[in-house]
């Protein structure tokens, strides 16, 4: 995912002369926040989030940004957001008193992020259940972190649930 | 092909034998029409002994008598069918026996035997197929028999019919659900938010769990019939000692719980891909074509060329394995007219 920032003139078809390098070089346009609040001597900042397929990413990318600057048009910051993907799972057992935060720094050890987790718990000593959300890097494949969670509920007598 | 009387034999006067028995009285003139031949049941075998009649027994009369069949004056004691197939002069031979899941017997001597003897075979006995699956199909190949076990999966869900169906196109993996008993527990667990005992004694009330449900909430049922899926519809070469499996009996309320919160659900999926079967407890999206509830089956297929394929159905019951195979018949018996008996 790509997220442009420019600035553009308040006048009209200045949006469409942005857009239209993006989309003519194989960009598929998520979103557009133009924002005319924030409007300063009659510049207004915009932010186009679109995709580049992995095999244009070089050369298109390269080529919307001459055919903007071509335009007179002022990009204020270019971001590209790794891909990712998503997992949920539970664990069931003893997971807090096997240490909870070992289990997420070993999770984290091989790339993956846990950004979320839930827990039901009666008492803290009791089994309990919690839920995980872990964020994956499309770089990784999912299989090698469910590997890792299979070891540490192993050897932390844990039940697992993945998500299909 | 001949137009002759077709002879079966059934082996099993349970609950599916009746039931074909009754479908196929109900459904004979459509049966007639559909093939242009008569069906004859020659003999139907029982553990301790037989009904014989080479000019068919009259399915009526074995309707009416009930639990009685054995006072019918062709009923000959201690006739064993592993040792009476071979000597019997019929087409298509129908294993409807219990299935023993540690061994697959008898109902695999029943199916060795009638295919050594030139007999094409169907069976709803899913044993032989998830122990000795390629044994079998070389068995059928080297005596030119056909050999169909729709009903082993799925029952009337024409699942393993997807095989034929889908041949021009690439089965890249299954996931399924496939014990409707351990699917009605979990239903019921996340529904009235019970727990896994109650819930387990509420379905063997209802009949939906054996006494001893070992088979269905160990995963073993589904194990089984993931293998038989995957063999027919990836052509894996697999037994039940290749799928990794976990039951349900430790699963908690609270799992079920923290699974809601978050849209999902727990199932007892059966997986097979990568060249593993995995029959576990996993979360299921709720809007997920795997979130069904009650004792229903669904499986799905992944194709390389149409995406996912779901069917969807009843995974149990008499009359749904007996119309499987009454199906399977009609298949061989279109076969065989190009191919003859």
């Amino acid at each position: 995912m790509i997220v442009l920032e420019a600035v553009l003139p308040d006048r009209p078809g200045s949006l469409i002369e942005l857009i239209k390098p993006i989309s003519e070089n194989g960009g598929n346009i998520y979103g557009i926040i133009h924002d005319h609040d924030k409007k300063k001597d009659n510049l207004i900042p915009v932010q186009v989030t679109f995709e580049l397929k992995e095999e244009l990413l070089q050369t298109n990318l390269a080529k919307i940004k001459s055919n903007l600057e071509h335009k007179g048009i002022k990009i204020s910051k270019i971001t590209q957001e790794k891909p990712q993907q998503q997992i949920k799972i539970i664990l069931w057992g003893h997971v807090f008193e096997t240490d909870i935060v070992d289990t997420v720094k070993r999770i984290s050890k091989v790339g993956a992020r846990v950004s979320e987790i839930q827990a039901k718990l009666l008492d803290p000593s009791d089994e309990s259940s919690v839920l995980l959300n872990i964020i994956i890097p499309i770089s990784i494949n999912r299989e090698t972190i469910f590997k890792i969670i299979q070891e540490i509920c192993s050897e932390k007598n844990l039940m697992l649930f993945k998500s299909q | 092909m001949a137009n002759r009387p077709i002879k079966l034999i059934l082996i099993g006067k349970g609950t599916v034998g009746n039931c074909l028995i009754s479908l196929l009285v109900e459904k004979s003139d459509f049966l007639k029409r559909k093939t242009n031949v008569d069906f004859k049941i020659v003999a139907i075998f029982e553990y301790d002994g037989a009904l014989l009649n080479e000019e068919g027994i009259e399915l009526i009369e074995i309707i009416n008598s009930g639990d009685e069949f054995r006072k019918l004056n062709y009923w000959k004691t201690n006739l064993i069918a592993k040792d009476e197939i071979k000597n019997i002069n019929a087409d298509i031979l129908i294993e409807t026996t219990p299935t023993n899941s540690k061994t697959g017997e008898p109902a695999l001597s029943h199916i060795i035997e009638a295919l050594k003897s030139k007999k094409d075979v169907i069976s709803s006995n899913k044993a032989p197929f998830y122990l000795k699956y390629k044994e079998l199909e070389k068995s059928a190949l080297e005596n030119n028999r056909l050999l169909r076990f729709e009903a082993t999966v799925g029952s009337a869900i024409p699942c393993l019919a997807m095989e034929q169906l889908l041949k021009s196109n690439i089965i890249e993996g299954i996931y399924a659900i496939l014990n409707g008993t351990s699917n009605y527990i979990l239903s019921r667990m996340t529904s009235e938010g019970i727990p896994f005992e109650l819930a387990l004694k509420e379905a063997q009330e209802l009949g939906y769990a054996e006494a001893d449900p070992i088979l269905d909430i160990g995963g073993y049922d589904a194990a089984g019939k993931l293998v038989i899926l995957a063999n027919k519809l990836l052509g894996w070469n697999k037994t039940i000692h290749d799928v990794e499996i976990q039951g349900i009996r430790e699963i908690r309320s609270q799992v079920i719980d923290l699974a809601k919160n978050q849209n999902m659900l727990v199932k007892q999926l059966a997986v097979a891909e990568n060249n593993k079967l995995i029959v576990e407890p996993r979360l299921v999206q709720k809007d997920s074509p795997l979130a069904i509830n009650g004792t229903l089956n669904v499986i799905q297929i992944k194709t390389r060329y149409a995406g996912d394929i779901i069917l969807t159905g009843r995974g149990a019951g008499g009359y749904e394995a007996a119309s499987a195979i009454l199906n399977d018949l009609l298949f061989i018996i279109n076969w065989r007219k190009i191919n003859e008996f």
